[in-house]
């Protein structure tokens, strides 16, 4: 599903300004990066994606449908079934129950149909690498990393079409991070999903956004594929930090004049310096 | 003293399981020291079991202190622990108060603890920060907060449960370099419990938590001499690492670097 940004603001109620004027074009079935510092607007601008805040100025466009600073409720809720959405206060967002209860819920707030909710259930835990054994687990025996791949699960067993999560490394190892990475992309291809991942982590983002938007103050400072983001200047303005491997990279492009290609992949990476530096 | 704690062959049961069997573990004082283990691997627990949380089968000694219920107020009042996101841990209305209150219990004066806040503001920039709801801040200023009520107490030993995670890199680098003038002076000794492997750069000791067992334990460079307990342990190598392993196979370079600009400037002299 293709969600327009159009001229969006959002001031909260002690005037500080989270957004401003902020356009965004994400398109369907990709998986769009927003990238800033703290302070960027992040936040605010997942929960507006969400539907849990609205704009004060400016529209966002989801399909034919149009979210304004007032809306229709029952075109919201028809709306947030679609919707999939992890904050990064996520564990606020717990019933402190059962993982089976937890992602039961889930079930009947969205008012997801099948024959065998059980099924569902442990088809969720699966899909995100949580065993079947913690079904009836209460959810503070789990670890914080457990606690994130649950609420993955959560968030996917209604099927939303479109999936926001914001800071989607926090909390996750580099072996869980690479799970999600892999459960991500079979979301985009084979179940044909929208995903916006908002974060600060670039060395996550670098790994599977195809688009990446910058912010910084509530607006778009920079966008664009992802190696012409990281390679970029612009982003070293902001305070966010450059993936490792592209920081490595461009060091040694301004420190020595080197000339290396901009990579992904640490083993490319390793071929270029041996034929530059031997 | 050379180790600030000591654990003897512990075994820990949780709930009929058994979590901890027979596990040893040391840590030097005055050291900055990484605890690496993916999620579920123990690192709560066992932060648990030094805090008196948790009861093992044998008595835990940390700061010379015998980790018992009687001894729990004397051994927390030189400790100061970092712990991870937990809701409603603020509980003051100003971020002020929140920093002033570990004093208020210390029986500090009141202009003592104006200089330690004024201190603290001075360092860290967080001035803007004293009077705003500690509950209202962005998670990477609550982190910083958290951080500070542990430090303004001048803790003998710093417990950090992967309370670092939403800081900025230029926060965390700023806090590390505080911590570790501190662990120069001798004044400190830090347990940093966490997944993160590239924060073990920071470290000079690093212990690998594996399933509820201490895999390997030592100096960093010691450690990153092993690729396959990295491995063993579900956790990468920190990138730098990883890329002195890649080209030392290619003789490239003959060590381990940890600073991406040493590296460059030797491969492109």
């Amino acid at each position: 599903m293709e969600i327009k940004v159009n001229h969006v603001d959002y001031t909260y109620d002690d005037k500080t300004k989270a957004l401003n004027n902020l356009n965004m074009l994400i398109k369907d079935n990709t998986i769009t990066g927003i990238i800033g510092a703290k302070a960027a607007g992040k936040t605010t601008l997942a929960q507006i994606l969400a539907l849990e805040k609205f704009p004060v100025n400016g529209s966002v466009q989801m399909k034919t449908i149009t979210i304004a600073k007032k809306n229709d409720k029952e075109m919201i809720q028809n709306l947030m079934k679609q919707i999939g959405f992890i904050s990064e206060y996520y564990n606020e967002n717990f019933l402190y129950d059962t993982v089976y209860k937890e992602i039961d819920f889930m079930l009947n707030t969205y008012e997801y149909v099948t024959l065998n909710h059980e099924k569902r259930i442990k088809d969720s835990l699966k899909i995100v690498g949580l065993s079947e054994n913690l079904l009836h687990r209460h959810v503070n025996t789990l670890s914080q990393g457990e606690k994130k791949k649950l609420m993955l699960a959560k968030m996917l067993s209604y099927n939303p079409k479109i999936i926001i999560i914001d800071e989607p490394s926090l909390d996750l190892d580099s072996y869980s991070q690479n799970e999600l990475i892999k459960l991500l992309r079979m979301m985009k291809t084979r179940y044909h999903k929208t995903i916006i991942l908002l974060s600060k982590d670039t060395n996550f983002i670098n790994k599977l956004a195809d688009y990446i938007y910058v912010i910084e103050e509530g607006t778009v400072k920079e966008e664009g594929r992802k190696y012409d983001v990281f390679s970029g200047d612009e982003l070293e303005k902001t305070a966010l930090d450059l993936p490792l491997i592209t920081s490595f990279i461009k060091l040694a492009r301004q420190e020595k004049n080197v000339k290396i290609e901009y990579r992904d992949d640490i083993y490319d990476l390793m071929k270029d310096v041996y034929q530059s530096a031997r | 003293m050379k180790n600030v704690l000591e654990i003897k062959n512990l075994s820990f049961k949780y709930d009929q399981e058994l979590i901890f069997d027979h596990l040893n573990l040391t840590v030097a004082k005055n050291k900055f020291t990484t605890i690496l283990g993916t999620s579920g691997s123990g690192k709560t627990t066992l932060v648990k079991l030094l805090m008196g949380e948790l009861i093992g089968d044998r008595i835990v000694v940390l700061n010379g202190i015998a980790v018992t219920k009687d001894n729990l107020k004397q051994l927390y009042s030189t400790i100061g622990t970092v712990f991870e996101n937990q809701n409603d841990i603020f509980i003051f209305k100003t971020v002020l108060e929140e920093l002033a209150f570990p004093l208020e219990n210390k029986s500090y004066s009141p202009k003592q603890i104006d200089e330690k806040i004024e201190a603290l503001c001075e360092c860290f920039n967080i001035k803007h920060l004293l009077h705003q709801n500690p509950n209202m801040l962005t998670a990477s200023d609550k982190e910083l907060v958290n951080l500070l009520m542990a430090l303004i107490k001048n803790p003998q030993i710093l417990i950090i449960d992967e309370g670092l995670k939403s800081l900025d890199k230029k926060t965390k680098e700023k806090v590390i370099n505080i911590l570790k003038e501190k662990i120069k002076n001798k004044e400190l000794t830090v347990l940093y419990f966490t997944h993160n492997t590239e924060d073990s750069l920071y470290s000079d000791d690093i212990i690998i938590l594996d399933n509820k067992n201490v895999l390997d334990y030592g100096s960093k460079e010691e450690i990153y001499q092993n690729e396959d307990l990295f491995n063993k342990a579900h956790l990468e190598l920190p990138f730098i690492v990883d890329l002195s392993k890649k080209l030392q196979f290619y003789d490239m370079i003959d060590h381990d670097y940890f600073s991406m600009e040493k590296m460059v400037n030797d491969l492109w002299k």
